[in-house]
């Protein structure tokens, strides 16, 4: 691995300019970070402004044997966004512009470190939006999403990011620059869009996005519904997929998490519910209005003791309110958490849950689960206080269980928060060493050995550094999503 | 060892696996070529076996389904045998509560509709020729139809696979589950690879409930900016039909049965797919007559009763006995752009001639059918047609043509920095071009 010198970072400034990189001890400490307990400290900080910036620091860093890696945000949950083995990290936050907005053939090309919101913001005067939206969108970047193969709330209708993306401009090791996909046409070919993104920083860097946007619903409806248990909520969000309804959301807040959440944010969730559904149909006014009949008569069926509902986006906020800020408020129950990223089919949620609950009580733990239950996708997150000797070392070996009966019930493990450093080591559950020598192929074809963002999403190997984890496990608080 | 003795050897090699040479072979030509023996396999063990016989050998396969679309693409540079994967037909698991399912990839798309109708669920594609379609070709030549205006394509419905790369590995990408991020997403990368970069064995997709409701809404107009104009505004609205799809006059005039589309001959006929609950469909119906009649249009029609059989004309056109092409050419241009697609397709054809035409609206996707005379000597053509789509930063792909006409023009025609990246895909997953080589890139 090579060394940083003051060559090298003079021909980095020729390339950014001064004031756009940062190689002072005390300055790096901050992009140590991500949303995760692991850290890893670069050697250098570059922020290009242009792909041809980008292409040129690429080139001087494999001249140099120093790994790249892209940054977005700093939300992400799986330590993607760490340089970990050291060498120069790329924030994308210089290229943050909307280059097009075309709303006739219903797509934007975006730079990778436009805010997700942002967009969305940005092209609702066209009466349209883009979809993936991570309960992170006012923070993270598309090009984070992108890399991440981010979801959220409303991707159970609609889909993840791979399904919004119709091309990428994409800077290749050798500092080649290449444009994927059709960008609203489509192209012959194989999918290289497709099966870069999701591939975590670790094939290239994403200079450009050719996003699709959608038209705006012309109705949104938005329900709570109120359980006196977990079991009851979950048969419902089981009786809901199965029913023919695709709901645009359907979120479970369960018992822990709103006794956090209503106390700081006052969204109005019983103290004393088990669990709270959040279910949001969207679409013709005829279409929301006969699935909220049916999403009210399910949920009642299934001992739902209260069915609340908004129409009006005001109202409809207050109801999201609590999910929305979940991660936050849990700063008022415990110092640190540890969020979990799994997924089932929908249908086997109940057993899941329980074996979740009942890990976290033979570890002594305290968990809360707040997630897309729609889809399968739990998050549980595990509240601790990292001071107490021995509750990290807990806290981790409760969440490889948990990640154990995922994948056990038949589900992956990770649904939207990538494999990053957390959970390397686990790919060997579920993918045979042909299966993961097959994907590494792919690095091969896109000539980027360990050029950008090594030692990540797939099992280590010789070269790969140990990870700093703890003692400064990630505080919850204002900033954190999930 | 020479390849009359192909498929001796191959039983020798293989005693279990089911091979057939001879007379048996017949109808199993691609593009033209014929192979030495055809093999059908009874599992991805077998697969696996044929293709390390056929690697250590030096031989090329080509994988096929229902052989629907197996003449697009270039016709591959060598080919020692056939793998014809139609016994692995089975159902492994259907999740009705789950909304997913997981097949062999030679079963056909009808009978896994079929079967999937029985639960009020559907894989949601409709690509041509389903009857015979094995979900797995559909899979490799990412095959979609008229409700991909609504639903999307492969790539947005598959949700795990398992393949056999070219050197006898199985691997398998993805999961049951219909949101995952672990791993490469190599499913991306099989879905419209043509069988180049390995043959797809089993496939996990997501389901959708069928719609409680189905309509059908036709508007006819005198010209094609009108039509189209009324097109790009319901891709644009809250309205989401199923299927968008404009008939240009050598179809809707076709497209006309006993009880009539309400075409002329000259004119262009935009064909609307609703799906939904009664009254959403209703509804929809409802928007877009007025929508379609203040765009000028010169009669809408409700044509409920027709729409199974419109639609399925539209989704097989070309390719079914009663409107079978010489040659169907595929223009992919951004949505608003069709038009001008469409005229260069039809000033493309030779004098007095004129290919039919069928925009699918949504996704700027123009298809444009000719007959034997248009079809003789198109190179030129399509070469012309590049240059003018290459313009606008569309492509013109060769669909379905005579072998003679594929030996003399590539039929993708694309260039860039990604298709070299193509290239080097196709060389690490495939080194010794054992799986169709040449048919894509």
């Amino acid at each position: 691995m090579g060394t940083i010198t003051p060559t090298l970072i003079s021909a980095l400034e020729r390339i950014v300019g001064a004031g756009a990189l940062y190689w002072r001890p005390e300055d790096l400490l901050v992009y140590e970070y991500d949303g995760t307990i692991d850290r890893g400290r670069p050697s250098v900080v570059v922020l290009p402004d242009s792909v041809e910036q980008v292409s040129a620091i690429v080139r001087l860093a494999h001249k140099h044997g120093l790994p790249v890696v892209p940054r977005g945000a700093g939300t992400g949950l799986s330590g993607g966004a760490l340089a970990t083995e050291g060498g120069i990290l790329m924030p994308m936050a210089r290229m943050r512009r909307i280059l097009e907005v075309d709303p006739v053939n219903r797509f934007a090309v975006v730079e990778p470190g436009l805010v997700n919101l942002e967009l969305s913001n940005a092209v609702a005067r066209h009466g349209m939006f883009y979809a993936p939206d991570p309960s992170s969108q006012k923070a993270c970047t598309i090009g984070g999403n992108v890399a991440e193969n981010a979801g959220g709330p409303h991707c159970l209708a609609l889909g993840v990011t791979t399904n919004h993306v119709l091309g990428l401009e994409i800077v290749l090791a050798d500092g080649t620059v290449v444009r994927t996909g059709g960008w609203g046409r489509e192209r012959p070919g194989y999918d290289l869009t497709g099966v870069f993104v999701g591939s975590e920083g670790t094939l290239g860097i994403v200079t450009k996005v050719c996003v699709r946007l959608l038209p705006l619903p012309e109705a949104v409806q938005t329900f709570l519904a109120i359980f006196d248990s977990l079991e009851q909520a979950s048969a419902t969000v089981a009786a809901i997929v199965g029913s023919g309804i695709v709901p645009g959301a359907l979120e479970m807040i369960d018992r822990q998490t709103i006794q956090a959440v209503e106390p700081t944010l006052h969204c109005g969730y019983p103290l004393d519910a088990e669990a709270v559904l959040l279910v949001e149909v969207e679409g013709l006014d005829e279409q929301v209005a006969e699935a909220a009949q049916s999403v009210t008569a399910i949920c009642r069926e299934h001992g739902a003791r209260e069915v609340r509902s908004a129409t009006e986006r005001g109202a409809r906020e207050q109801l999201w309110l609590g999910r929305k800020g979940a991660l936050g408020a849990f700063g008022s129950v415990m110092p640190n958490y540890y969020i979990l990223d799994g997924v089932v089919p929908p249908s086997e949620l109940p057993r899941v849950l329980e074996q979740v609950n009942e890990i976290c009580a033979r570890f002594d733990l305290r968990v809360a689960n707040v997630f897309h239950a729609g889809d399968g996708n739990l998050h549980p997150c595990i509240l601790f206080d990292e001071r107490v000797e021995g509750a990290t070392t807990r806290v981790l070996d409760a969440g490889e269980e948990i990640m154990r009966v995922c994948v056990d019930a038949g589900g992956s493990i990770s649904g939207e928060h990538g494999i990053g450093v957390e959970k390397r080591e686990y790919m060997s559950w579920i993918f045979t060493p042909d299966d993961l020598a097959a994907m590494q192929r792919l690095k091969q074809a896109f000539g980027a050995g360990d050029h950008f963002n090594p030692c990540k999403a797939f099992p280590t190997h010789a070269g790969c550094g140990e990870v700093m984890r703890g003692p400064s496990v990630a505080a919850v608080g204002p900033g954190a999503y999930v | 060892m020479s390849l009359s003795n192909l498929a001796a050897d191959l039983q020798a090699g293989l005693p279990d696996l089911a091979v057939v040479s001879g007379s048996g072979a017949d109808g199993y030509e691609v593009n033209g070529l014929q192979p030495a023996a055809i093999a059908r396999p009874r599992d991805a063990d077998e697969v696996a076996a044929l293709l390390r016989f056929a690697g250590e050998r030096g031989l090329a396969v080509t994988a096929r389904g229902g052989g629907t679309m197996l003449g697009q693409g270039n016709a591959p540079r060598r080919l020692d045998l056939v793998l014809d994967l139609r016994r692995l037909d089975r159902i492994l698991e259907h999740r009705p509560r789950d909304l997913t399912v997981t097949v062999e990839a030679g079963i056909t798309f009808g009978a896994l509709a079929e079967a999937l109708a029985l639960h009020g669920q559907m894989l949601a594609l409709d690509p041509p020729l389903a009857a015979r379609a094995t979900v797995g070709g559909v899979l490799a030549a990412n095959a979609s139809g008229p409700r991909r205006q609504r639903y999307g394509t492969a790539r947005d419905l598959l949700i795990g696979s398992r393949s056999v790369l070219a050197d006898g590995t199985r691997v398998r990408a993805g999961g049951k589950v219909v949101k995952n991020v672990a791993g490469y997403d190599l499913n991306k990368l099989l879905i419209g690879s043509f069988g180049t970069l390995g043959v797809i064995t089993e496939a996990t997709f997501k389901l959708t409930p069928l719609p409680a409701a189905l309509g059908l809404l036709t508007a006819s107009f005198d010209d094609l900016a009108a039509a189209h104009a009324v097109a790009l505004s319901v891709t644009r609205s809250a309205l989401q039909p199923l299927s968008l799809e404009l008939a240009g006059p050598g179809i809707a005039s076709r497209l006309s049965g006993t009880a009539g589309a309400g075409s002329t001959a000259d004119g262009w006929l935009l064909v609307i797919e609703l799906g939904g609950s009664p009254a959403t469909v209703e509804r929809t119906a409802h928007d877009l007559a007025r929508l379609a009649a203040s765009g000028g249009a010169r009669e809408v029609r409700a044509q409920d009763e027709q729409r199974e059989r419109i639609m399925r004309r539209l989704r097989d056109w070309g390719r079914s006995a009663e409107d079978a092409a010489a040659l169907i050419l595929r223009a992919s241009v951004l949505p608003a752009d069709a038009p001008r697609a469409a005229r260069a397709l039809a000033e493309a054809a030779p004098e007095g001639g004129s290919p039919a035409l069928l925009v699918r609206c949504g996704s700027g996707t123009v298809l444009s059918y000719w007959d034997e005379r248009a079809a003789a000597d198109m190179r030129a053509r399509v070469a012309r047609l590049r240059r003018t789509l290459g313009a606008i930063g569309g492509t013109l792909v060769v669909e379905q043509a005579s072998p003679a006409l594929l030996a003399t023009v590539d039929a993708w025609g694309i260039e860039g920095a990604d298709v070299a990246l193509m290239r080097r895909v196709k060389d690490v997953y495939d080194p010794r071009g054992v799986l169709s080589p040449g048919r894509l890139v």
